[in-house]
């Protein structure tokens, strides 16, 4: 056996108690975590049936809607007639309203199933902007909203009619945003809409001055099914899915979400992506490998 | 053999189908499970980033518990047993440098992968894991055969 002397051995024992001390940071940072996911579990089994009260509330209630109004207008004579265009109106309100709601639901079913992809196109930022905000269009003036859009200038907005992403999901994202932001506003206020590019990556800046974000709610917002007022009645609709499908999509198209908010003042959301290369990923880049195939 | 159908399967998807395919991905750090049904001679992949869903968004198999659960039951639902399965395993290299402290990303994406195997006592019965090189993987869902390559490259995202 080798021997050691005191000295060597101090040190050694130092060496293997700084170890244990380090140790022992860790295990209490991971059962902090296990204790922090417990919680979270248990929260999300609480939204998951709220999240089901929420969707029938809010499928079934347009539905009703839409099938009530439409028998009124079948059943209109003479004279009433002539309201017949405002009932349609209404009707194309709440099917506007559904499509939006089923459009989430199944994003996030395709998300959680794992079989979503980019299927990227070029299109027009200005545009994609345009068709989101005359989707509100109705809500934006129910609560005399205003929404200005902030197009960028020169060279940018050369780059912005012709960017290269998957429309859908650009789309749904915004509408998304657009929605909270028409959501946690109060009558009257502004809404802005800025979008630009910093080093090829498209930015998307929606500005409210609504209620704003608590702090202790800010790491939340992202959680499926989480809500940040979680009654259930007509003047808070919502299902909870809203963010947490944005962070999916702009997960699938590579892009990153920022969210700045002050309670009381207003929230600032940023969105980033990269324009999708005309030659997809699959493509086989025989370049870049570096050694035979193997066969397992 | 030209009745094979091409499938890219992009990070945090899955696809299993009865049909022959040649599924194709990318792996850095990620790690794809390759589940072969050795009686019906089909099989389906899938392709995770990190180890575990944490309650964070969605449950979706960008997460591997939940991935490989998923693709469990899907082949389930293709008609298979899971007495038939075996798995292959690829990717969970250390991509990244920054990486100094405990295990990698890789690496837990690989250890969760192997743990969830045992749990639904799935056998491995390949596997190419772990190192600093990304791969290219194509799994022919007929045979069974993984045909990988390791890509020059690094890549950060996959």
């Amino acid at each position: 056996m080798k021997e050691i002397s005191n000295r060597q051995l101090i040190k050694l024992l130092k060496e293997r108690l700084a170890n244990t001390a380090e140790m022992e940071k860790e295990n209490n940072s991971l059962l902090k975590q296990v204790d922090k996911l417990n919680r979270k579990l248990l929260e999300s089994e609480a939204f998951k049936s709220h999240f089901i009260s929420n969707v029938t509330n809010e499928i079934i209630n347009p539905f009703a809607s839409v099938s009530g109004l439409s028998k009124a207008i079948m059943n209109l004579k003479g004279d009433e007639l002539k309201n017949a265009p405002e009932m349609a109106a209404l009707i194309y309100e709440e099917s506007k309203f559904l499509d939006f709601q089923l459009g989430n639901i199944f994003a996030a079913a395709r998300i959680e199933s794992g079989v979503i992809q980019p299927e990227p196109s070029t299109l027009s930022v200005g545009q994609v902007l345009h068709e989101v905000v005359e989707r509100f269009k109705y809500e934006i003036d129910k609560k005399q909203l205003q929404v200005i859009v902030e197009a960028p200038v020169g060279k940018a907005l050369k780059k912005s009619f012709y960017f290269r992403t998957d429309y859908d999901k650009l789309k749904l994202i915004l509408l998304n945003l657009l929605s909270n932001a028409i959501k946690f506003s109060t009558n009257g206020k502004q809404i802005n809409l800025a979008y630009g590019f910093t080093e090829d990556r498209l930015e998307v800046i929606v500005r409210d001055e609504g209620q704003g974000i608590r702090k202790e709610e800010l790491d939340r917002i992202f959680d499926r099914f989480h809500r940040t007022n979680k009654n259930i009645n007509s003047l808070n609709p919502g299902n909870g899915l809203g963010l947490s499908v944005v962070e999916g999509l702009l997960y699938v198209l590579n892009g990153s979400i920022d969210v700045k908010s002050e309670e009381g003042k207003g929230t600032t959301i940023k969105i980033e992506l990269p324009e999708i290369s005309a030659s997809s990923v699959s493509e086989d880049e025989d370049g870049l490998f570096e050694t035979d195939e193997e066969i397992f | 053999m030209n009745n094979y159908q091409a499938y890219y399967l992009y990070p945090s998807n899955l696809f299993a189908d009865r049909q022959p395919f040649k599924i194709s991905t990318l792996l850095g750090s990620c790690v794809a499970v390759c589940l072969y049904d050795k009686k019906l001679k089909y099989g389906g992949m899938n392709h995770f980033m990190v180890p575990l869903w944490n309650g964070e968004g969605l449950a979706s198999p960008k997460y591997g518990n939940v991935a490989i659960q998923q693709l469990v039951t899907k082949m389930i639902q293709l008609g298979s047993y899971k007495r038939d399965l075996v798995a292959k395993v690829f990717g969970g290299a250390a991509v990244l440098n920054t990486e100094n402290k405990g295990l990698s990303v890789g690496d837990r994406n690989i250890k969760v992968a192997r743990q969830e195997l045992e749990r639904f006592d799935i056998k491995i019965v390949a596997a190419s894991t772990g190192g600093y090189l990304g791969r290219k993987i194509i799994f022919d869902n007929r045979t069974g055969e993984v045909l990988q390559k390791y890509i020059k490259k690094r890549n950060n995202n996959l």
